[in-house]
């Protein structure tokens, strides 16, 4: 549940959750209106919550696995 | 010089074409279509990049900002940034269920699992149609991009042209061929993009840029958008992955964990994007006034770029249309040989899917000719149709015994009724139409389960 809370709870309520707080924001981060600079940091974001899921979880199993068989 | 220059890639393309298949002897079916199952991280990371950036980021993206603003970007960026944690999570499990059932299309999957040559059709008769709009797309996209060439051929030679080497490039070694050239085309869009990107920042500035923009395109939402953008995202990140050229791309890594790897890296190709929508709006900050607002991103290259690297443009842009409709061929020739028509024994079915290619290929240039408006207003049921098969999937991935009748009858109804409800122009207050389908989808599988399991439950007692 953790895992999938990381790799897809975070990821969605950052970027569709928030979304009408992010839309109401009226100021520019260098020079980038506030709501392509929110989705354009979740690009990496995103990558860090799956890289998480990746190392807490995933990348110890091999393909002998169930989950990877 | 432009020319010269991009006709360079298309041959250097071709020739990868070819070396990917140095060394093997014939093909046989699985190998052609989904690489016998051996394709490592690398190369699965830039075929499922080459065929999801298409043509559209090049010139859809950068015509819907253009017009729109950040209500149009934002959704679209969204929704494929949140496929890829739905992609690390399913992904692996539709790998091996591709394994259980030694599959190669998506229809595959749905045969293997419920047994029902019903459900397999209406699979396959559905996912060839709602493919015909995604290629339609690509090819007015490519004679967009080969026009930024400055070449003044009438538009039915580009498409033809198009499809004589999107055709080439499958004949060569199937999704070997593509794999092999998306390497290619991921290096030269991202090169496209971000030059482009930097060249209008140098010359205009990014807050200028976009403070411009902002005078002409809002960067607030109203409730009626906000509703769009956000229902748009959650039915289209679900839809991305059970597309048939996904579920395809999927079959050809070598391990569950490739794809999870894949899948951490994917988000960061989109880091690409700030230097399309700079670049977008590089029109808006000079008043240029454009035939289209498609050519919002061409705008910008062809007045700030040397003509060697607008060659370099051209090649990313054109050879991101034609491995998407590679792909698409690649899908739906297997789609018609293994899973329309009955009985085709595999070492028929490579020959005869090229030839299923060749008629679909006519098919779509004769329609892009005589019909260019309609599929394009089609584009969008691209994704209310094909996310209907999302519960038939997650069913199959779960190992779930739902009747077949009821999925079914469940994706059925989605589709007529989005097509319905697309036709008609409803209004939703904003929501998007497909996730209404969906959840009239997902409630129609289980009314349909339920009043069929009941007669086996007084069986039983």
């Amino acid at each position: 549940m953790l895992k999938l809370f990381i790799g897809i709870g975070i990821p969605y309520i950052g970027v569709i959750g928030l979304l009408p707080w992010v839309a109401s924001v009226d100021m520019t981060v260098l020079g980038v209106p506030f709501i392509y600079a929110w989705i354009f940091g979740w690009f990496v974001l995103t990558s860090g919550c799956l890289m998480l899921c990746w190392r807490l979880f995933d990348c110890h199993f091999d393909d002998a696995h169930p989950d990877n068989n | 010089m432009a020319t010269a220059v991009f006709l360079g890639f298309i041959v250097f393309s071709l020739y990868l074409a070819i070396r990917s298949k140095s060394g093997r002897g014939p093909q046989s079916v699985h190998d052609f279509f989904v690489a016998s199952r051996q394709f490592g991280a690398y190369l699965v990371f830039f075929l499922a990049a080459g065929e999801i950036y298409s043509i559209g980021t090049m010139v859809g993206f950068p015509g819907g900002i253009y017009a729109k603003g950040p209500t149009y970007g934002v959704w679209f960026l969204g929704y494929i940034l949140l496929a890829y944690p739905v992609g690390y999570f399913i992904g692996p499990k539709i790998w091996q269920a591709g394994k259980r059932y030694n599959a190669i299309t998506l229809p595959d999957l749905f045969k293997g699992h419920f047994q029902s040559r019903t459900l397999e059709l209406v699979v396959a008769a559905s996912a060839i149609l709602f493919l015909l709009p995604w290629g339609q797309l690509q090819f007015t996209g490519l004679v967009a991009a080969l026009k930024g060439l400055g070449w003044n051929f009438q538009p039915f030679y580009l498409i033809l042209i198009s499809a004589m080497l999107a055709f080439t490039y499958i004949a060569i070694a199937g999704v070997r061929a593509s794999a092999y050239i998306a390497v290619l085309k991921d290096i030269l869009m991202v090169a496209a993009i971000v030059i482009t990107g930097v060249a209008v920042s140098a010359e205009v500035g990014v807050t200028e840029v976009f403070h411009a923009a902002s005078l002409h395109v809002s960067n607030r939402m109203d409730a009626h958008q906000l509703t769009f953008s956000m229902s748009t995202m959650l039915f289209q990140s679900l839809g991305f992955y059970v597309m048939p050229f996904a579920v395809q791309n999927f079959f050809t890594a070598k391990s569950a964990n490739t794809i999870r790897r894949t899948q951490v890296a994917m988000p960061l190709y989109m880091l690409m994007y700030p230097f399309l929508v700079v670049a977008s709006y590089y029109a808006i900050s000079q008043n240029l006034h454009l035939a289209s607002p498609n050519e919002a991103f061409f705008a910008a290259a062809i007045r700030l770029l040397p003509g060697w690297l607008l060659g370099l443009v051209a090649a990313g842009a054109s050879l991101s249309g034609l491995l998407v409709l590679a792909g698409i061929c690649l899908s739906i020739g297997p789609i018609v040989t293994r899973n329309l028509l009955p009985n085709m024994p595999e070492n028929k079915q490579k020959a005869s899917a090229k030839v299923v290619i060749v008629i679909y290929l006519i098919v779509s240039i004769v329609m892009t000719l005589l019909t260019p408006n309609l599929m394009l207003t089609l584009i969008n049921t691209t994704y209310y149709g094909v996310t209907q098969f999302f519960p038939g999937v997650i069913a199959i991935l779960f190992g779930l015994r739902v009747r077949p009748a009821a999925i079914a009858a469940g994706m059925l109804t989605g589709q007529i009724l989005a097509i319905i409800l697309y036709v008609l122009q409803v209004d939703l207050g904003g929501l998007n139409l497909g996730l209404g389908c969906l959840a009239v989808n997902v409630a129609v599988l289980a009314v349909v389960h339920l009043a069929m399991k009941r007669p086996h439950v007084h069986a039983l007692s």
